[in-house]
């Protein structure tokens, strides 16, 4: 494979080719309710061509990888016919790598049989649908995606990344009749399958939740201080930041590059984000990105203070900054795009009783339904909440749904606690169009003031 | 394919085969600059055998159909009990799916951004402008061992289109889009949209938190139906997540409002012959004036609940059957006035023309809480500006019962939905302050 993708690379008529070659096992199961209702195996084979010539991309994918030479002169066309427009791409000198990566296994999914799967994970749902009569159903889902990633680019770089991907969650659903409520437990990681075991606590805790979310009230609109738990900690880093770094948001546009230039002050001298590929492990684990850039612990905002964004090869040349290893594709039908890793924030030094000291009337946020942004304002939905008042936690409320710009947020933040939690869901992040990518946040629980909270 | 299914026929008692394959050619602008040209395609097989009574399932990529069969036969241990007979030979429904109009070459579609680009970037000089302008040629093949053998192909024309002016730290982020099987004069409303909304999103406007009369574009009904067609869905239904589950034929909404799944609509972006089982398409009244009338389902559910399928199972992107799917989304109100006079006759108001994280949520509580990405203040029926910072918050339940004051007589396509402005009173907005 290595000499025959490095010497459809050497054609000399782009200025930049790269070939990626992807082969993937996907293995899946899902039950609803009582059934296992679906066990399926997908076999994944195609690839891509991406060719630069003269500032223009042409970009092809294929499933079919015979007659390569075409199709790499199709992608050639094609990067002409951009460049005839007065394209100006170009891209940030990266070393040459030649490697071949390996899964750091702690327990190899391919090793499990599907009987033991079917076992395992009928299992919880047997906990979930005997937990009691307002447990209406369940619904299971998991999955594991083993792949082999092939790159070689014109510049001699060859890459076989063998990479794992599995994830999964289990979700109880209550209803009194004329409500229905949720409560759920995920997992995920790119080297053991473990994760998966020994979850019928978490299961058992989901299931009390749904049950609880029954009765509780939805939380009032308003502003409120929001102690946010690690969970949704990490995905405001995701969301109110990690996006806002993507640096193809930024690169074009000079008006943004002023607000987000290096050196500004973002937050708090304890507020600390970053984004890695380095934790093996974290579903956002990767040793190279899709442009076969190693991948690093890029400081975003250290000690308030922005340090640093996210790149890929063309938006650090244009940039003039350092590629980080961002360049990342959900699979060979789509071209590498900046996205995030895992994306963490630092351990601060408060104790949870440190930040409900003092809050007269707030809302203690746990677990995340997902968020979304547009760069300046951002929101993101919790699985459950609890009023705060007086320092004391009281009533359950439900409906939870923060929502804030970015800058003043970020400002607004004035505890980071010392529990740095490593958490991993079966979530992803979606951006044009690439939709799940496995992604990861870490962060320990966070106290933001004047958050505004949707309701009536 | 047909050999497979003879070779399936030895071990399982059914068999059936879905191919699809999918050729697109994108031409994407970014910043007001065209950034590439794409050439896309893909094949997808799903083999789905009945073997022992049971469903196994396994798909595969590319010409690579070989594995499939055993890969099949080591799921069904595990699968789904299933007795019904997959469909036989039927006749299919004449559906007009795509019109000679779709055939463009790339450089019609470079013509079509460019003069995107063109027109938006004369309405500020720091606008950033991107497009992404495509066709799409599917080939959908289903042939099973009862006899079905059915094959269409379509073609749709897209268009998306987008508008992001930065001041300061004050972002204004404008999309609009289209899908569909004819070209008409998409490329000339989707500019006609941006530069709108461009006009009119330039000034904040203050929002205070109250409760206003509220109209929400087709764009923006997208979030507000979710939560009826998660609970219309067969699955949620058999399952017991719907609270719809014992509702049938129950009046739970104004009789001004019905709601239909149509794969039949000429040119539309869903339409098809039939769905990925082989069942017929069809126009299904999810809810026909204020009655909830039917759900919508695959074989799968439609048998759990002694219903008929409605010829909603659709594929997912890998050919997977999971949940019934809905093809394209058609919102009827009864009482409609023009558009100009339904927002003119608003005193106070908000135009919401899309939310953002409203998705994020329970959707059979029938809660929408969402952030207004991007909405108006409306004051003696005119747009006075844009509001910001300030979140919407709707019961839809509640909402589309008692709180439904008309709705525009125009309509237009939001994706897969063709829906009307809807304007609602009584609907609660956050703002910070």
């Amino acid at each position: 494979m290595k000499e025959k993708l490095l010497a459809l690379v050497s054609n000399n008529a782009a200025d930049y080719l790269e070939i990626r070659v992807e082969e993937s096992t996907v293995s899946s199961l899902r039950f609803r309710g009582p059934i296992l209702e679906a066990v399926n195996t997908s076999l994944l084979y195609g690839g891509c061509i991406r060719a630069l010539v003269n500032g223009g991309w042409g970009f092809i994918t294929f499933n079919d990888v015979s007659n390569l030479e075409e199709k790499v002169a199709q992608a050639i066309h094609q990067a002409k016919l951009v460049s005839a427009a007065g394209a100006d791409g170009k891209l940030a000198l990266v070393p040459v790598v030649q490697d071949v990566v390996q899964i750091p296994f702690l327990e190899d999914p391919r090793q499990v049989s599907l009987a033991d799967k079917v076992e395992l994970f009928g299992g919880y749902n047997d906990i979930i649908l005997s937990h009691g009569k307002q447990i209406v159903s369940s619904s299971i889902n998991y999955f594991d995606k083993y792949s082999k990633i092939y790159f070689a680019n014109s510049e001699g770089t060859y890459i076989l990344q063998h990479k794992l991907d599995l994830a999964g969650n289990m979700s109880a659903i209550a209803s009194d009749g004329s409500t229905t409520q949720m409560g759920r437990a995920g997992f995920g990681s790119s080297t053991d399958f473990g994760v998966a075991r020994n979850l019928d606590d978490k299961v058992k805790v989901a299931c009390g939740r749904a049950i609880d979310l029954l009765a509780a009230p939805s939380v009032r609109g308003g502003e409120y201080t929001v102690i946010v738990d690690p969970e949704l900690s990490g995905i405001f880093a995701h969301e109110a930041f990690g996006h806002l770094s993507e640096s193809d948001f930024v690169y074009e546009n000079p008006q943004l590059q002023a607000v987000m230039k290096l050196g500004t002050k973002f937050g708090g001298e304890f507020l600390n984000i970053y984004d890695t590929g380095l934790e093996v492990g974290a579903r956002g684990y990767l040793k190279y990105d899709d442009e076969g850039v190693a991948t690093e612990k890029t400081d975003l905002i250290k000690d308030g203070v922005l340090v640093g964004r996210l790149h890929t090869r063309e938006t650090a040349a244009k940039m003039g900054e350092r590629p980080t290893g961002n360049a990342r594709a959900l699979d060979y039908t789509f071209a590498p795009i900046c996205r995030m890793r895992n994306t963490c924030i630092g351990t601060g030094e408060a104790s949870f009783d440190d930040m409900l000291a003092g809050v007269k009337l707030g809302v203690y946020a746990k677990g995340s339904y997902g968020g979304e942004t547009n760069g300046e304002m951002f929101t993101f939905s919790a699985d459950e909440g609890y009023m705060i008042r007086d320092g004391k936690l009281e009533e359950l409320v439900r409906d939870v749904n923060l929502t804030g710009n970015v800058f003043s947020t970020l400002g607004n933040i004035d505890m980071v606690g010392k529990d740095f939690t490593p958490h991993e869901s079966a979530g992803g992040c979606g951006k044009g169009g690439q939709v799940p990518l496995p992604t990861s946040e870490w962060a320990p629980h966070m106290r933001i003031q004047n958050v505004l909270i949707g309701g009536k | 394919m047909q050999d497979l299914i003879v070779k399936a026929k030895e071990q399982a008692q059914q068999a059936e085969l879905y191919q699809i394959t999918v050729t697109e050619t994108p031409v994407r602008y970014e910043n007001n600059k065209l950034k590439g040209i794409d050439a896309r395609s893909r094949q997808i097989n799903a083999l789905r055998i009945v073997k022992d009574g049971k469903l196994g399932f396994a798909t595969s990529t590319g010409d690579n159909l070989q594995p499939l069969l055993d890969m099949a036969v080591t799921n069904a241990q595990f699968g789904r009990e299933w007795d019904l007979p997959l469909p036989g030979a039927a006749s299919l429904p004449q559906v007009e799916l795509t019109h000679p109009s779709t055939v463009l070459d790339t450089d019609t579609l470079v013509g079509m951004g460019e003069k995107l680009v063109g027109r938006l970037s004369k309405c500020h000089p720091d606008l950033l402008a991107s497009a992404d302008i495509s066709t799409r040629q599917t080939t959908t093949k289903l042939i099973n061992s009862q006899g079905f053998a059915g094959e269409y192909s379509k073609r749709t024309f897209s268009i998306l289109g987008g508008a992001d002016l930065t001041e300061g730290k004050n972002f204004l982020s404008l999309y609009a889009g289209f899908i569909s099987g004819k070209l008409e004069d998409q490329l000339e409303k989707t500019i006609a949209s941006l530069v709108e909304n461009f006009e009119y999103g330039r000034t904040n406007v203050p929002v205070k938190s109250d409760k206003y009369t509220v109209i929400f574009t087709p764009q923006g009904l997208g979030d507000i139906l979710s939560p009826l067609l998660e609970c219309a869905n067969g699955l949620a239904v058999e399952k017991g997540f719907s609270p719809w589950k014992d509702k049938l034929g129950k009046k739970l909404f104004s009789e001004q409002f019905s709601l239909y799944d149509d794969a039949t609509i000429p040119f539309g972006p869903a339409s098809c012959l039939f769905d990925g089982e082989g069942t017929p398409a069809q126009s299904t009244a999810i809810i026909e004036k204020g009655v909830v009338n039917s759900f919508i389902h695959n074989m799968v559910t439609a048998k759990a609940l002694g219903h008929k399928s409605t010829g909603n199972g659709f594929r997912s992107k890998n050919g997977e059957l999971s949940s019934p799917g809905n093809s394209n989304v058609v919102l009827d109100i009864t009482e409609t006035q023009p558009l100009e006079q339904l927002l003119g006759s608003v005193q106070q108001g908000i135009l919401i023309h899309s939310l953002m994280g409203a998705w994020a949520g329970n959707p059979y509580g029938g809660q929408v809480n969402g952030n207004i990405l991007l909405g108006f203040l409306i004051e003696d029926g005119r747009i006075i500006g844009r509001v910001k910072d300030c979140m919407v918050s709707v019961n839809v339940f509640e909402a589309l019962n008692h709180q439904v004051l008309g709705a525009s007589s125009e309509k237009e396509w939001a994706w897969n939905v063709l829906a009307p402005h809807l304007k609602l009173k009584d609907i609660a907005i956050s703002a910070k302050g």
